[in-house]
C-alpha cells in the first residue's frame, strides 16, 4: 500500500477510552453500507465529506449566505438552515464562518498526517495498554487505506484496535486482524429480521465473517464483541439468548455492551438527515443481559462499569 | 481488614470541626499588646522572642472531648488569631459601604468568619493603640509612589507586606533525634564560644539569647498541656478516656524537649513543632515535611512490639488532619478573593527517593493515605511524590483516591522535581531529598531551606495591553509602562514578541524593588526568632531567616496569566502578521471596544488562532519562550537577603483579580474577565482532550528551568474516569506526564452537575472538597467567582 493514498477520515479522536483497552487513538473512516436507525456516528456512513452544522454555535451573522452561489442557505423559524436539496457540498459557507457553526465532516488525508495525529500518544498507549483503533463507518469500506495506516501503526510499534461491523470483505478482514491486537466486532441484532428491518441488511455475511475470524484461533482471542443495546429493538431475552449460543459455539469470550444513547439525534440535524428516536434498556435489564453472558463464562461488561 | 469508615470519635470531631464557623478570637491580640507594652526596650531579637513566649505562657491551654493529638492556637475550634504587628488596622476601618471591616467580615462572599459580640469592643479598643505601628503601615509609608500606583493598576502585586518572609519545613526527623533542648544547648554554646564581644557579634549573641527564650517558652507550654492533661484525668469518670489523657500528659511532658519514645510521643512532638510556627506569626505554607519517611521508623518499631495497631495509627493521623484544618487565618476581603478558601497551604509528603536514591515509601505513606481517604478534610494537602520505584500498591491506593473525587493527593515527579532542586543550586543528595515550601516550590531538603515568601505577582496579559498602547493604561489613559514602541513600529511578531519581553522585564524589576523594600523593613522589624532557630544555618550563623541565615535563601516569584498572553500572542502573530487579516490597530480598536460590534472577529480569533493546551507546537512554544524568559531573567537576581529570586508558574486565584484589570484581549477573551489559570490552558479553550492537554503542559514547556516550580491543574468528569479501566487511565496519564519533565499535577473528578448543585444548595454539599491551586478548599465555602473557574476548568470526557 502506496503512503500516498488518501482516506477520508471524519475524525481522529485522542485520549478515546470507550474503543478498546487502555488510552487510545480513534482514527475514523468514513463509508458504511449498513444504516443502523440508532447510529450514533452517522456523519460517517456517506463516503463523501459532508457539510455539518450546528445551530447551537450559530450567531446568525449571514455571512454564509452571502457566499452561497446556490442560495441554499436559508433564513427560516430556526434560524439559519440548510436546503440539502441545492447544497452541493462547496463548503465555502465553512470558509467563513467564524463561530464553527459551520465545518466539514470528512477530510481526504495520507497514512503520514494520521501518523502525525497517532504518535503524539505514544507514551500513553504504552503506560495503559492503550493504542489506536481503527472505526468507523465500515473500515472495510476503505480497508486497503485501513490496512496501510494498520502497517504504519505497527512500523511505530503502535498496536492497533479494528473496530469493525463485519460488513464487508471477509477475506481483507481476516488479512487485517491477524495484525491487530484486538478486533471490536459489533452485534447489532443476531436475529436475521431484526438486523434487516433496522440495519437495512441482511446479517449472513457478518455472521460468516465472524465465524471465519473466530475459526482461527489466534484471532478469536483478539475478539471483543461489541453490543449496542437498544430497547425492543435487541435487548429482548429471545435476541440475547439466541446470541449468547453463537457465542458460545464460537468460542467467542469477551462481550462489551453498550447502552443506546442519544448522540447521534443531534448529529443527525447537523447532516440534514432523519433521526429515529429509541430508548435505552433499563440498568436492570443491562446488567441481567450481562450475567447472561457472565453465566456462560465470558467476560462481559458494560461500557464505563465494572467488570462481571 | 480495614472498613474504610471514620470511628465514632473521629466522625464526631469531624463534625465539631465542620460545623463550627470560623471565627476571630481576641486573645492573641490582647496578649501579645500586654507583652509588647511590657518588653518594649529589648533588642529586637529577645523582644520578639519574649511575646511568643509571654503569648505561650498565657495563652488558654485547651484539650478537645475526644482528642488525642493536643496544642490548638484558640480556645474555639477554626478561630483566628490576629498579629497586629503585622496586620490588623483594616479591621478597624471602614469599608466602600461604610461597614467595619470587623463587622462586614460575617457578611462577606468569600471567607466569612464569626466576630463575637463580647470580644468586638476589645478588638476595637485594642487595634487601636496598634494604629501606626504594624509592618503593613509601615511598608504602605515607605513604598515608593510608581509601586502603589502600578499596584493599583492591577499590573503587579507586592508579596509579605502582611506576613512574614518564610515558610519552614525543619528537618522534623533530625528534631527528634535531638529533642527541642538541644537546639537551647546549641545556643548557649555559641554564646559560650563567643568571648569576644563586638558591634558585629552582639546581634548574634542576642539572636542566641532569643532562641533559648523561644524554645524553653515551648517546653513551658508543652508542659501546661501536661498539666491540664493531668487534671482533666483526676476528674474522669470514663475509664478508658482517662488512660488516653494520662498519656497525653505523659507525652506532652516529654516532647518536645525530649526526643520521642514511640509513635504518639513523635506525632505530639511533630505537632507542637509545627503548629507553634503558626502561633509564632502568621506564617503560612510551613509543612510537615517527608511525612512517611519520619514517622516510618516509629510506627513500624511499635507495630512490632504490639503497642499500636494500624487502626490506632489511623485514627492518630485523622486527628492529625483535623488538627491542621482548625488552624485559620482572618485577611482582608480582597486578599480572601485572591486565595479563597481559608488556605494555609499545609503540605504533608509523602514518598519520593532518599538521598540515595532508593524509594522511602513505607506502612506509613499508605496509612497516610487511608486516613486522608477517610476523614476528607481540606488541609494538610497531601503531596504524593512518584518516581518509577513508586510501588504499586500505594499508585492504585492513591488513584483511587482521585477516582473518588477526593482531589486528594495531588502528584508530584521526582524527575522533575530532583533535577529542578540540582539546577537551583542543591547537591544531588540535598534534591532527591527535596520538599516542597509553598505548595509547589521544589527546594533542597535537609531542613536547611528558607523559601518561597511570594515577592509578588506580575499580571502578564496586561504587558501585551500595555505594549498594544505603547505603556498607557488604557483604562485610566495614564502612562503606566515604560514606552515599548508606538503600533506602526511592529513590523514584525518579533517586534511585538520584543516588546512584551521588555514590559515583563521592566514589571519584575519593580516587583523586586517593592519586596525589597518589603524584606528589609522585616528584618530590622520583625525577624521571626522560632523558626529561625529550627532552620538549619541559623544557629550556626547566629541570624534569622530574614536576614539570610538559613542554608539556601530563596524568594518565589509569580505570574498570572501565561496561557492568556500565550493565545493573545498567537492570535496576533495569526492575525496580523501571518494571515494579514487585518492591522494591529484595527485589532487594537477591536479590543478598546470590547469587541462591542467585533463579535465576528472575536469568534475568529477564538475559533481560527490555535490555542495553548491543545499540543501545538506553534502556540506552545509561545508560552515556553514567555516562561523561559521569565525564569531566565529574574533568576539572575538576589533579592534583600541575599536569596535568590525563583520562578513560580501558578498564580492561586489571582487570574480572577488581575483579570478585572485588562482590557478584552486578543485570544477573544471579553475585558475585566478571569484570565487563564495556573500554568494551565485558558479555561475550555483546551479542546483536544488530557493527553494533548498534557504534551503541552510538560514535554512542550521547560518545567525544570522554573526553580519554583508549575502549578496544573486537571478535572475529569467522573464517567471519564470510571471503574477498573479509569484507575489505568488516572495512573498512566499522571506517569506521562512525570515522565515528560512535569513536575506537578491535580485532580478534580467531579461533575459540572455536582458543581451546579452545589452552587445552589451549599449546605447538602459541604463536604465536596476541590483542588484550587496548590491547596484544597471546601466547594461551598469559595466564592462564586472562584466556583465559576473551577467549573469552567475543562472536564475532560472519554
Amino acid at each position: 500500500m502506496e503512503r500516498e493514498q488518501k482516506g477520508l477520515v471524519g475524525g481522529i479522536q485522542r485520549f478515546s477510552t470507550a474503543d478498546g483497552p487502555g488510552i487510545r487513538t480513534t482514527v475514523f473512516l468514513k463509508g458504511c453500507p449498513l444504516a443502523c436507525q440508532w447510529c450514533h456516528n452517522p456523519e460517517l456512513i456517506a463516503m463523501e465529506p459532508q457539510l455539518m452544522r450546528s445551530s447551537s454555535k450559530c450567531i446568525g451573522c449571514g455571512y454564509c449566505i452571502t457566499v452561497c452561489a446556490e442560495g441554499a442557505i436559508v433564513h427560516g423559524d430556526e434560524g439559519l438552515t440548510v436546503d440539502r436539496n441545492k447544497c452541493v457540498n462547496c463548503m465555502k459557507c465553512v470558509e467563513v464562518c467564524a463561530a464553527e457553526a459551520m465545518s466539514v465532516d470528512g477530510e481526504w488525508k495520507t497514512v503520514e498526517e494520521i501518523m502525525k495525529v497517532v504518535i503524539r500518544d505514544r507514551g500513553f498507549y504504552g503506560k495503559s495498554g492503550g493504542g489506536m483503533t481503527i472505526s468507523g463507518g465500515e473500515l472495510l469500506s476503505q480497508a486497503s487505506f485501513a490496512g496501510a495506516l494498520l502497517d504504519a501503526a505497527r512500523e511505530e510499534n503502535i498496536t492497533v484496535a479494528l473496530d469493525t461491523s463485519g460488513c464487508g470483505d471477509g477475506g481483507r478482514l481476516f488479512e487485517l486482524a491477524q495484525k491487530a491486537q484486538y478486533v471490536l466486532y459489533d452485534m447489532k441484532c443476531i436475529l436475521n429480521e431484526g438486523h434487516r428491518r433496522y440495519t437495512g441488511r441482511d446479517n449472513t455475511l457478518i455472521l460468516d465473517n465472524l465465524r471465519r475470524l473466530a475459526a482461527d484461533p489466534e484471532i478469536r482471542e483478539k475478539i471483543i464483541m461489541r453490543m449496542p443495546l437498544i430497547h425492543d429493538v435487541n435487548d429482548m431475552p429471545d435476541v440475547i439468548l439466541a446470541t449468547r449460543d453463537f457465542y458460545r459455539v464460537n468460542g467467542l469470550k469477551a462481550v462489551t455492551l453498550l447502552a443506546y444513547h442519544e448522540l447521534g439525534i443531534s448529529k443527525c440535524k447537523g447532516i440534514g438527515r432523519e433521526a429515529h428516536v429509541f430508548q435505552a434498556p433499563s440498568h436492570e435489564r443491562m446488567l441481567e443481559i450481562r450475567d447472561v453472558f457472565a453465566e456462560a463464562g465470558m467476560q462481559a461488561e458494560i461500557l464505563g462499569e465494572e467488570i462481571a | 481488614m480495614m472498613n474504610h469508615v471514620l470511628n465514632f470519635r473521629i466522625e464526631k470531631m469531624k463534625k465539631r470541626l465542620l460545623e463550627t464557623k470560623p471565627s476571630v478570637s481576641s486573645e492573641r491580640l490582647r496578649l501579645a499588646t500586654e507583652a509588647y507594652q511590657k518588653y518594649a526596650g529589648e533588642a529586637i531579637p529577645l523582644f520578639r522572642a519574649h511575646v511568643f513566649a509571654y503569648v505561650l505562657d498565657h495563652m488558654t491551654v485547651v484539650i478537645r472531648e475526644g482528642e488525642l493529638l493536643v496544642g490548638s492556637c484558640n480556645k474555639r475550634v477554626r478561630s483566628a488569631s490576629i498579629f497586629p504587628e503585622y496586620t490588623g488596622q483594616w479591621l478597624a476601618e471602614r469599608n466602600a459601604d461604610g461597614v467595619l471591616n470587623l463587622d462586614h467580615l460575617c457578611e462577606r462572599s468569600t471567607d466569612p468568619m464569626v466576630v463575637f459580640p463580647e470580644e468586638r469592643e476589645e478588638i476595637l479598643e485594642t487595634l487601636a493603640w496598634w494604629k501606626g505601628r504594624s509592618l503593613e503601615e509601615y511598608i504602605e509609608e515607605n513604598m515608593p509612589e510608581d509601586i502603589q500606583e502600578a499596584r493599583k493598576a492591577g499590573i503587579i502585586a507586592v508579596g509579605c507586606r502582611s506576613l512574614p518572609s518564610g515558610k519552614t519545613v525543619p528537618d522534623y526527623a533530625l528534631m527528634m533525634q535531638r529533642g527541642l533542648k538541644a537546639y537551647i544547648q546549641m545556643c548557649r554554646d555559641k554564646i559560650a564560644e563567643t568571648t569576644e564581644r563586638t558591634v558585629l557579634v552582639q546581634p548574634k549573641i542576642d539572636f542566641w539569647m532569643a532562641g533559648i527564650v523561644a524554645c524553653e517558652a515551648v517546653i513551658r507550654f508543652a508542659n501546661r498541656y501536661a498539666d491540664e492533661a493531668e487534671r482533666m484525668a483526676s476528674e474522669e469518670d470514663d475509664e478508658q478516656r482517662r488512660k488516653e489523657l494520662q498519656e497525653i500528659a505523659e507525652s506532652c511532658r516529654r516532647v518536645p524537649e525530649n526526643p520521642p519514645r514511640n509513635f504518639r510521643e513523635a506525632m505530639q512532638f511533630e505537632w507542637f513543632i509545627y503548629y507553634l510556627l503558626y502561633v509564632d506569626n502568621n506564617c503560612s505554607a510551613c509543612g510537615f515535611g517527608r511525612f512517611d519517611m519520619i514517622m516510618g521508623p516509629y510506627y513500624e518499631r511499635d507495630l512490632k512490639e504490639g503497642r499500636i495497631t494500624e487502626e490506632e495509627a489511623i485514627e492518630w493521623m485523622e486527628c492529625l488532619f483535623i488538627k491542621a484544618t482548625e488552624i485559620v487565618q482572618v485577611r482582608p476581603d480582597d486578599y480572601s478573593r485572591d486565595f479563597a478558601g481559608f488556605p494555609l497551604w499545609q503540605i504533608l509528603m509523602l514518598g519520593g527517593v532518599d538521598r540515595q536514591g532508593k524509594d522511602v515509601t513505607n506502612a506509613v505513606t499508605l496509612l497516610v493515605l487511608e486516613a486522608a481517604s477517610r476523614i476528607k478534610l481540606a488541609q494538610p494537602a497531601v503531596a504524593l511524590r512518584v518516581h518509577d520505584g513508586t510501588p504499586k500498591h500505594i499508585w492504585r491506593k492513591a488513584c483511587e483516591m482521585i477516582q473518588d473525587g477526593q482531589a486528594n493527593p495531588a502528584f508530584f515527579g521526582d524527575p522533575c522535581g530532583i533535577q529542578t532542586v540540582i539546577n537551583k543550586g542543591g547537591s544531588l543528595e540535598d534534591a532527591r531529598d527535596w520538599v516542597i515550601l509553598g505548595c509547589v516550590e521544589p527546594h533542597q531538603g535537609g531542613g536547611g531551606t528558607d523559601g518561597n515568601p511570594s515577592a509578588g505577582y506580575l499580571n502578564l496579559p496586561k504587558c501585551l495591553e500595555l505594549v498594544m498602547h505603547n505603556g498607557i493604561d488604557p483604562l485610566t489613559g495614564k502612562q503606566l509602562g515604560p514606552k515599548t514602541g508606538e503600533l506602526s513600529e511592529f513590523q514584525t511578531f518579533e517586534d511585538v514578541m520584543e516588546a512584551t519581553k521588555k514590559q515583563i522585564d521592566y514589571w519584575y524589576d519593580m516587583i523586586r524593588r517593592g519586596f525589597n523594600t518589603v524584606i528589609s523593613f522585616h528584618s530590622t522589624r520583625l525577624p521571626c526568632i522560632y523558626s529561625s532557630v529550627l532552620i538549619k544555618g541559623c544557629i550556626e550563623k547566629g541570624m534569622p531567616v530574614q536576614h539570610g541565615g538559613a542554608e539556601h535563601t530563596y524568594t518565589g516569584i509569580f505570574a498570572t496569566g501565561p496561557a492568556s498572553l500565550a493565545d493573545a500572542l498567537m492570535a496576533v502573530k495569526r492575525f496580523v502578521y501571518q494571515d494579514k487579516k487585518l492591522s494591529i490597530s484595527e485589532l487594537v480598536q477591536a479590543l478598546d471596544a470590547n469587541f462591542e460590534g467585533y463579535e465576528r472577529l472575536r469568534l475568529e480569533l477564538v475559533n481560527k488562532a490555535p490555542k495553548y493546551g491543545n499540543d501545538n507546537e506553534e502556540v506552545d512554544n509561545i508560552c515556553d519562550d514567555i516562561v523561559s524568559h521569565i525564569a531566565k531573567y529574574v533568576q539572575e537576581f538576589t533579592d534583600a537577603r541575599g536569596g535568590k529570586y525563583c520562578f513560580c508558574n501558578q498564580a492561586q486565584t489571582v487570574n480572577l483579580t488581575m483579570g478585572y484589570k485588562v482590557g478584552a484581549t486578543a485570544d477573544g477573551r471579553y475585558a475585566f474577565t478571569a484570565l487563564s489559570d495556573n500554568a494551565g490552558p485558558a479555561m475550555g479553550r483546551d479542546c483536544d482532550g488530557p493527553t494533548a492537554a498534557i504534551n503541552s503542559m510538560s514535554k512542550h514547556m521547560h518545567q525544570d528551568q522554573v526553580y519554583d516550580g508549575t502549578l496544573v491543574n486537571l478535572r475529569f468528569d467522573p464517567s471519564g474516569v470510571a471503574g477498573e479501566k479509569g484507575l489505568e487511565i488516572i495512573e498512566s496519564l499522571i506517569r506521562e506526564y512525570v515522565a515528560g519533565n512535569g513536575l506537578h499535577i491535580q485532580i478534580n473528578v467531579v461533575d459540572d452537575k455536582t458543581l451546579r448543585a452545589a452552587q445552589k444548595d451549599p449546605e447538602n454539599y459541604r463536604d465536596i472538597v476541590v483542588r484550587v491551586a496548590g491547596y484544597m478548599a471546601y466547594f461551598t465555602e469559595l466564592d462564586k467567582t472562584v466556583q465559576d473557574v473551577i467549573i469552567a476548568r475543562t472536564a475532560h470526557l472519554a
